[in-house]
């Protein structure tokens, strides 16, 4: 793996390893304080459909670094009508402007709710 | 494909079964079930290419969630960097635009499966339930209508993983 500003993986130099030289991190892992600041210009970008969005890096299903958003949607953004159009949108603007795999090294992965939905459960990792 | 369409209205129903107070059950084998008809829908349509019906089945079962998972993060990922070169509207390109619909939901939809069946720590709400299954009935529409072109052909054999080789 290359190391450099332009790498979605970052080299860990080791102590001591076993079997490996080195362990690779997906670069969002590494940069954390960059991708919080690329995170926050992002959700201006989104609209008024999104009231607020949050983020947890984790794991997959299949063991693979990901981000996890968390978007809580305005109720007009959350009509059965304007579900689709309006999650949709919101996937690719992310997608597009924050380039998880390719810039971060993490696959995207997005949940939604509804204000009204945030507002009975009060999960303070969704406020 | 009846039985990926009758997963899909299975989801929908669940889905809607309880529009006032929905129980997580319900929820939960909604999001299951929309990623299961995505799953079949896309196996059945492989395995139409075999000749034999009768040994159908059985080649499907040779299909595996890592594997269709990894050829649909490689696939997506190559149409991303398609896109990116801001390529001219054509037939071709709307082609390449659902199937990146296909191999998104496939790959939000197979994560989300995973933690409806086995996070129960996790509250799902009819909001985030209801996108999962109107993604999956987008993949559904953007996959019939793109079904017998060459591209999406090579992506359902893609779906069987690549071959290893001895070292």
């Amino acid at each position: 793996m290359i190391d450099g500003p332009c790498s979605t993986w970052h080299r860990v130099l080791p102590h001591k390893t076993r079997d490996n030289e080195s362990v690779t991190i997906a670069r969002a892992f590494a940069r954390q304080a960059q991708l919080d600041e690329a995170v926050g210009y992002l959700k201006p970008a989104l609209g008024s459909d999104v009231v607020t969005l949050r983020y947890t890096l984790g794991q997959d299903w299949s063991g693979e670094p990901a981000i996890f958003f968390r978007v809580v949607l305005s109720e007009q953004a959350s009509r059965r009508d304007q579900l689709r159009s309006a999650t949709h949108q919101i996937e690719n603007a992310i997608m597009q402007r924050l380039q998880p795999l390719e810039e971060w090294g993490v696959l995207p992965y997005f949940s939604f709710r509804s204000l009204s939905e945030q507002a009975a459960l009060q999960e303070e990792a969704w406020a | 494909m009846d039985y990926a369409n009758d997963l899909l209205e299975l989801a929908q129903q669940l889905a809607n079964l309880e529009p006032i107070k929905p129980r997580q059950a319900c929820l939960r084998r909604a999001v299951s079930t929309a990623y299961y008809a995505l799953f079949h829908l896309l196996i059945c349509e492989a395995t139409l290419n075999w000749g034999r019906a009768e040994l159908r089945p059985e080649l499907g079962r040779v299909f595996g969630h890592g594997k269709m998972k990894t050829a649909s993060v490689e696939k997506r990922s190559e149409l991303e960097a398609h896109f990116k070169k801001n390529p001219p509207a054509s037939q071709e390109l709307n082609v390449f635009k659902q199937l990146h619909t296909v191999t998104h939901t496939f790959i939000q939809v197979q994560h989300r499966r995973e933690e409806a069946d086995y996070d129960t720590g996790r509250q799902w709400t009819q909001t985030d339930v209801l996108t999962q299954i109107d993604a999956v009935v987008a993949a559904f529409e953007s996959w019939k209508a793109i079904r017998e072109e060459p591209v999406a052909q090579a992506y359902l054999v893609s779906l069987l993983g690549k071959r290893q080789r001895p070292e």
